[in-house]
């Protein structure tokens, strides 16, 4: 069926419009004025900057405290997915089991105290659930290993794990009150077994403690793994932007930059932003849309996003191909992204149904934050200490 | 000058509060933004030589600003709730607020506001290229979620 637009639209001809000449002849405005704005603006960014000042000052002193400059110790299990990493020479040690029935020293707990914990190879099947923390002390901090055998994976395609892993890859769901914050990622590496990856933090941890665990998850290798790496492609566009290095950024007609966790070989007609480049999608999967403006990105300033920016997310769009579970629902998600005063176009974002939820929203949250405009050098974001 | 802000007022007000509307989805940013649109247009007189385009200019502008700032403040229920304050086009708003916000007003301006391609490259900032592309897609999806409605009317 053709739907009129011009008809459709002209109904709100029908919606009554107050009549405010009176407020705008004498001037009563509601929406705050600019330099009010401005003033506002101006005194959170002294606070910001005055903040920043002081933890920073604040984390050299309690760095230069704790004495965690000690020397790095690499630690590995070749047996099982071949995984190392880098440790304080003085943490703690303990090999695990892995889960579901591998090794009995496929993986490891690292602390920075002698804690040991209780039933760390017990029968619990689940990596998450084995080991004790009761009595785990509150300024202690934990970093877990643990190789699995994940037939869900098998069946259900995942992303892989671009490396090195930064902490916001990892999931947050908290933990338990009073007891450490536990983060964890099953890390994917194509042809490998996975390897579940955990983080513990306890209420009182100290500054340096925290970024040794950054460090430690920075530091994780496991063969065949892929990498953040800058697009060339990219930034011949005048775009800096980094991604996982089995994703796929292509310029789609000269029109736009198309940043995919899949090949997008096939275009579907379809009612989605961009290029329609959904035929290929799978569930898990995402497309971000970087559409030029007719113009170069040159001279242009730097921005980094955040959820803020986000806009509405959207339901029930109907696309692609018949998959793991019939007709395909998509969830699309517009970044109402307007970083030079509107001059440039929202960057879009499409998400397979699952995805949000899985490890790929989280990437690209960390692509969405390496892009530059303006033909900056294409470098990795730097591996910033966050909070673990 | 007044006078002649009056009669701009009386001949687009209207119009421009009904496509902020639209676009928007709330009635509330509508009426902010075109009173402080025209407010401004008063406040700088003969400054401005072409009030007509430069009055729906700031009026998108504004509302972009006041659109954020509210999207951050409240909630998606107590969105929906303003929208459904406006119950004649409560699913033609809907289906608006499924477009970017980019695409929402390529398609407002010119199927509701009449406006060409050009002119609402330079309301919404941008350029026409982009403009026809967001008209385009949003054309498309405008016309696949109201056929499905009707559809399930059917």
């Amino acid at each position: 069926m053709k739907i009129d637009l011009d008809r459709q639209l002209q109904e709100l001809d029908r919606v009554s419009v107050p009549d405010q000449w009176e407020r705008i002849e004498h001037g009563e405005p509601r929406v705050p004025n600019r330099s009010s704005h401005h003033a506002t603006r101006f005194a959170s960014a002294v606070v910001i900057v005055a903040l920043f000042v002081g933890a920073i000052t604040w984390a050299g002193l309690s760095i230069r405290d704790d004495g965690t400059s000690a020397a790095w110790h690499s630690f590995g299990s070749p047996s099982s997915t071949g995984w190392t990493i880098n440790y304080p020479s003085d943490w703690h040690v303990q090999q695990l089991k892995g889960c579901g029935g591998q090794g009995n020293t496929a993986g490891a707990v690292f602390t920075n105290t002698t804690f040991t914990f209780r039933n760390p190879k017990g029968g619990a099947p689940g990596c998450g659930d084995r080991m004790v923390f009761a009595g785990f002390p509150p300024d202690g901090v934990a970093v877990a290993l643990q190789p699995q055998a994940d037939l869900a994976s098998i069946v259900i395609p995942t992303p892989s794990t671009p490396f090195p892993i930064r902490m916001a890859q990892l999931a947050n769901p908290g933990g338990i009150v009073g007891g450490p914050r536990e983060r964890y990622l099953d890390v994917q590496v194509p042809g490998r077994q996975n390897t579940f990856l955990s983080t513990f933090v306890g209420p009182h941890a100290t500054s340096a403690a925290r970024a040794a665990i950054v460090r430690m998850v920075a530091s994780l290798s496991v063969p065949g793994a892929t990498r953040w790496s800058p697009s060339e492609v990219a930034q011949a566009e005048g775009v800096a932007v980094t991604a996982p290095s089995d994703w796929h950024v292509t310029v789609h007609d000269g029109t736009g930059l198309l940043i995919t966790s899949y090949a997008p070989s096939r275009t579907q007609d379809c009612s989605v932003p961009g290029p329609n480049a959904l035929g290929d999608m799978r569930y898990a999967d995402a497309m971000i849309w970087v559409p030029f403006n007719g113009s170069t990105f040159q001279n242009v300033p730097s921005v980094s996003f955040s959820a803020a920016d986000a806009g509405p997310m959207h339901r029930g769009l109907r696309c692609g191909r018949s998959g793991f579970s019939g007709p395909a629902e998509w969830r699309d998600y517009y970044e109402s992204i307007q970083p030079f005063g509107g001059a440039y176009e929202p960057i879009e974002v499409v998400y397979g149904e699952n995805a949000l939820r899985e490890d790929t929203g989280r990437i690209v949250s960390l692509i969405l934050r390496s892009l530059r405009f303006g033909g900056a050098p294409a470098s990795p974001e730097p591996l910033t200490p966050e909070n673990p | 000058v007044s006078g002649e802000i009056e009669r701009l007022y009386r001949d687009q007000g209207a119009r421009l509060w009904r496509a902020l509307l639209a676009w928007s989805g709330d009635p509330e940013i509508a009426n902010d933004a075109v009173a402080e649109a025209f407010m401004q247009l008063i406040r700088r007189g003969n400054e401005v030589r072409d009030p007509q385009p430069w009055v729906w200019r700031a009026a998108f502008r504004i509302a972009a600003g006041e659109l954020k700032a509210r999207s951050r403040r409240l909630d998606t229920a107590e969105m929906a709730e303003r929208t459904a304050e406006i119950p004649e086009t409560v699913d033609l708003i809907r289906a608006l607020s499924s477009l970017s916000p980019k695409q929402r007003a390529a398609v407002v301006l010119h199927h509701y506001a009449g406006y060409p391609v050009s002119e609402i490259a330079t309301i919404i900032g941008s350029s026409s290229a982009a403009v026809r592309v967001h008209l385009s897609a949003g054309r498309k999806r405008l016309r696949s979620i109201l056929g499905e409605g009707n559809r399930d009317e059917d």
